[in-house]
């Protein structure tokens, strides 16, 4: 594959949480509302890119039968290194991302690539490959996110956009609503792939 | 068998790698942290009780009387070396949903709650995280038009709901309807270990400096607030 198209796919054709289902765990419980879906994408696509290089170089000395231990070990040593840092050196910026480091344990979008890419590539491409999941992974919680906000709380960013009268929709806010939520964009971004299917079969019989 | 301590002996040699590196990272790190926090800590005591920025704060720690576990508490005189009490201050630690939510509470000398601040929560972002939530009473449209109203100085409508309560206000309920404190929707575990932890603190408090005025503000159920009968 070309490198841009491993930058590339990510975002639409293999999107982790529409196309892969990884990662709905965080995308479930972070998705209440746009910034806090911008916050967790950032510091997951942050984490993503630093174990990717990670498990990139250590890829030749791992043992296979114990490379997962192995790759669980190297995520959760940078993840409390970002913590670590990020308080000290950061602290406002900790204050706004802090709060989503601890969920990142659980986001298995960071050692599905781990296990699916970066053991398997090269540097430039591992790190190709994060960020193009990170971004995908970013911009499948803000979409998520916009929605859930929208009808839960009948704003966007934090600002109203109905008006003060809006009685929100309470079930989007809680996890049903990301459920509800996931499960429709999953459905519409399937059809939609079918029917681009449809379109090249088609030019394809007759060209 | 040589394959077996391969195996053994990579697992072990990353594990040894990682943490030695985090120990290090941790020593590095952990003063510059502490120190940031003790200076934010110092500005959220100021900030809940309202007071000038040159008031002095004295800790005192109680002797494991109080509920069987020592009690450190805050007061806070108008300046250094001033015999002019303003009010207390202490930490409360509650238990949340996901992590030890911890808040500074300032008390007036009549054992009233000024303000309370949360300094620290790792609660899940979009519910429990609410409880730091500034509520933003521009549109959208207003925003992208440019002529938002500045709330720079508005405070967490759920920290604000604890100013001027007692002990006996203290209380989480779930409708707009109800006197106490309006839980965050679908985050009443945030909610209530907020509240709990700033109740039982606020009792310890006034059980060790006693208040200025009864007025029946203060009388908590279950007697766990006696009063001492003594002035500040």
């Amino acid at each position: 594959m070309r490198p841009l198209a491993e930058l590339v796919k990510g975002i639409y054709k293999e999107n982790p949480v529409f196309r892969l289902a990884l990662g709905l765990c965080p995308a479930l419980a972070v998705s209440t509302s746009v910034e806090n879906a911008l916050g967790m994408g950032a510091a997951a696509t942050f984490v993503l890119v630093g174990s990717n290089i990670t498990v990139s170089f250590i890829r030749k000395f791992v043992p296979t039968k114990v490379r997962i231990p192995c790759y669980i070990v190297v995520i959760a040593s940078f993840v409390t290194t970002v913590e670590l840092v990020m308080g000290a050196y950061l602290p406002e910026l900790a204050k706004s991302l802090g709060i989503f480091l601890p969920l990142i344990v659980v986001n298995c979008i960071i050692l599905g690539r781990a296990e699916a890419f970066a053991s398997k590539n090269g540097v430039g491409r591992s790190i190709l490959d994060a960020v193009g999941m990170g971004v995908g992974f970013t911009f499948a919680i803000t979409l998520i996110g916009a929605i859930r906000e929208l009808l839960g709380d009948g704003k966007l960013m934090g600002y109203m956009v109905f008006g003060p009268q809006y009685q929100p929709v309470l079930l989007m806010i809680l996890a049903p609503g990301a459920f509800i939520t996931i499960g429709l964009l999953m459905g519409y971004f399937n059809i939609l792939d079918e029917r681009m299917k449809k379109k090249t079969e088609a030019k394809g019989g007759k060209g | 068998m040589g394959n077996f301590l391969r195996l053994v002996g990579a697992l072990a040699f990353i594990a040894l790698v990682a943490s030695f590196g985090l120990s290090a990272i941790y020593g590095a790190t952990h003063e510059i942290t502490e120190t940031y926090k003790q200076a934010e800590e110092a500005q959220a005591r100021i900030e809940a009780l309202a007071c000038d920025p040159d008031a002095f704060f004295v800790e005192t720690v109680t002797d494991s009387l109080v509920g069987g576990q020592p009690f450190s508490y805050y007061t806070a005189y108008a300046s250094e070396g001033s015999d002019d009490v303003l009010g207390y201050s202490f930490t409360a630690y509650g238990k949340g949903y996901s992590s030890t939510i911890v808040t500074i509470v300032g008390v007036d000398l009549a054992g009233i709650i000024c303000g309370v601040k949360i300094t620290d929560q790792k609660e899940t972002p979009g519910l429990g995280s609410k409880i730091q939530e500034v509520a933003s009473q521009n549109t959208i449209w207003a925003v992208m038009a440019g002529n938002a109203v500045d709330e720079s100085g508005v405070k967490p409508w759920f920290q604000k709901q604890f100013e001027m309560l007692g002990v006996d206000g203290l209380r989480v309920v779930k409708s707009t309807t109800d006197e106490g404190i309006l839980a965050v929707t679908g985050a009443t575990i945030s909610s209530d270990a907020v509240t709990e932890s700033v109740s039982e603190g606020l009792a310890m408090l006034l059980s060790v400096v006693g208040v200025e005025e009864g007025d029946g503000s203060r009388d908590a159920d279950g007697g766990t607030a006696r009063e001492l009968g003594e002035g500040a």
